[in-house]
């Protein structure tokens, strides 16, 4: 199945700006972050770091084991604390 | 109108109309945090005829803020007062009243009286999470921005109708205190005034479920759209309050 992957700010150099995932049918949120190459920008170990937040089709996900359709569309935003 | 109205607000009556600029100058806005955001926001505010801006901090002016909090001049003076001194002389026809105080749950009843509409201007997300709390709370739009080196993010938030700050940001992160190049905090602050403008005067469509990125470093403007979470322990299976729907039909 089809899933984007779009980086926003800092992590844009990292991961790179609007990526087109393919990855198989019954895959979990996990696989598709750990198929990145520089898949510890967004992940400590297991858990999604605490300065990053990754939303699918909008909604804020915590859990990695979340579950991914095809046409799914992730983005992964890293923290802008300052004001 | 007052003739002196009339001229000072001549190049933006024709897109308000006059009774858009009345609402405005009928309006308050609370501005939390007179920083980088709060210096940027509050400048055009201000400027465009908002009556009552009553704007919050409790920190002093440090000679590293100065390179993007505008409002200020001198270091070691409250950084209240010095906004207040500043906002006061950019539009003398106004209130305005900065207000020495930490921002916390039990000062927010006292902050919010006569607000209509709330800047989130901090530099940390417990305090952001406060604003959001007292803002479904009162039925207040938030309009949330935040930055960081060249980066910047901002989103309205309208209770009952839009995604909250914890639908999208459900733990705080970690604390820090980034690097930030001034003019980021005039792009992100003055997108900030103008969801207040609109949302005051009813114009226009507001940055409502999408949160918009500013990329600096490439000059890129993203937007993600996002969407409320039933399940949140802030906003979750709350009914848009009358207030609310008040502003959101003007």
């Amino acid at each position: 199945m089809r899933i984007r992957l779009r980086s926003f700010g800092s992590l844009r150099r990292d991961l790179g700006r609007d990526l087109m995932l393919e990855i198989d049918e019954g895959s979990l949120l996990r696989d598709a972050l750990l198929s990145l190459p520089r898949h510890e920008r967004l992940l400590d170990g297991l858990k999604i770091r605490d300065d990053v937040y990754v939303l699918v089709n909008g909604r804020s996900v915590s859990d990695i084991s979340t579950p991914l359709k095809d046409g799914d569309e992730i983005s992964i935003v890293p923290a802008i604390i300052g004001g | 109108m007052l003739s002196e109205d009339m001229r000072r607000y001549a190049r933006q009556i024709p897109l308000l109309g006059i009774e858009g600029q009345e609402r405005l100058k009928g309006s308050g806005v609370l501005i939390a945090g007179a920083g980088g955001l709060g210096s940027a926001s509050s400048c055009y505010l201000a400027a465009a005829g908002v009556g009552h801006i009553r704007i919050a901090d409790s920190d002093a002016v440090e000679i590293s803020n100065l390179n993007r909090q505008i409002l200020h001049r001198i270091p070691g003076i409250r950084k209240a007062i010095s906004a207040e001194d500043t906002l006061c002389s950019l539009n003398p026809t106004i209130e305005v009243e900065g207000v020495d105080i930490c921002i916390s749950e039990s000062s927010m009843d006292d902050l919010l009286s006569g607000i209509d509409l709330i800047v989130d201007a901090t530099d940390s997300f417990e305090v952001r999470y406060i604003l959001n709390s007292a803002a479904l709370e009162h039925g207040l739009p938030l309009i949330h921005g935040a930055v960081s080196g060249f980066d910047g993010q901002v989103t309205t938030i309208i209770p009952g109708r839009t995604a909250c700050l914890r639908c999208v940001f459900p733990r705080p992160p970690p604390r820090d205190a980034p690097p930030v190049i001034g003019a980021t905090c005039g792009i992100i602050g003055s997108i900030q005034a103008m969801e207040a403008i609109k949302m005051l005067t009813g114009l226009g469509e507001p940055l409502a479920n999408r949160l918009l990125i500013w990329d600096g470093r490439c000059a890129q403007m993203d937007e993600i759209s996002i969407e409320r979470n039933e399940r949140c322990p802030d906003c979750g299976g709350r009914s848009i309050s009358d207030d609310a729907r008040s502003m959101i039909s003007r």
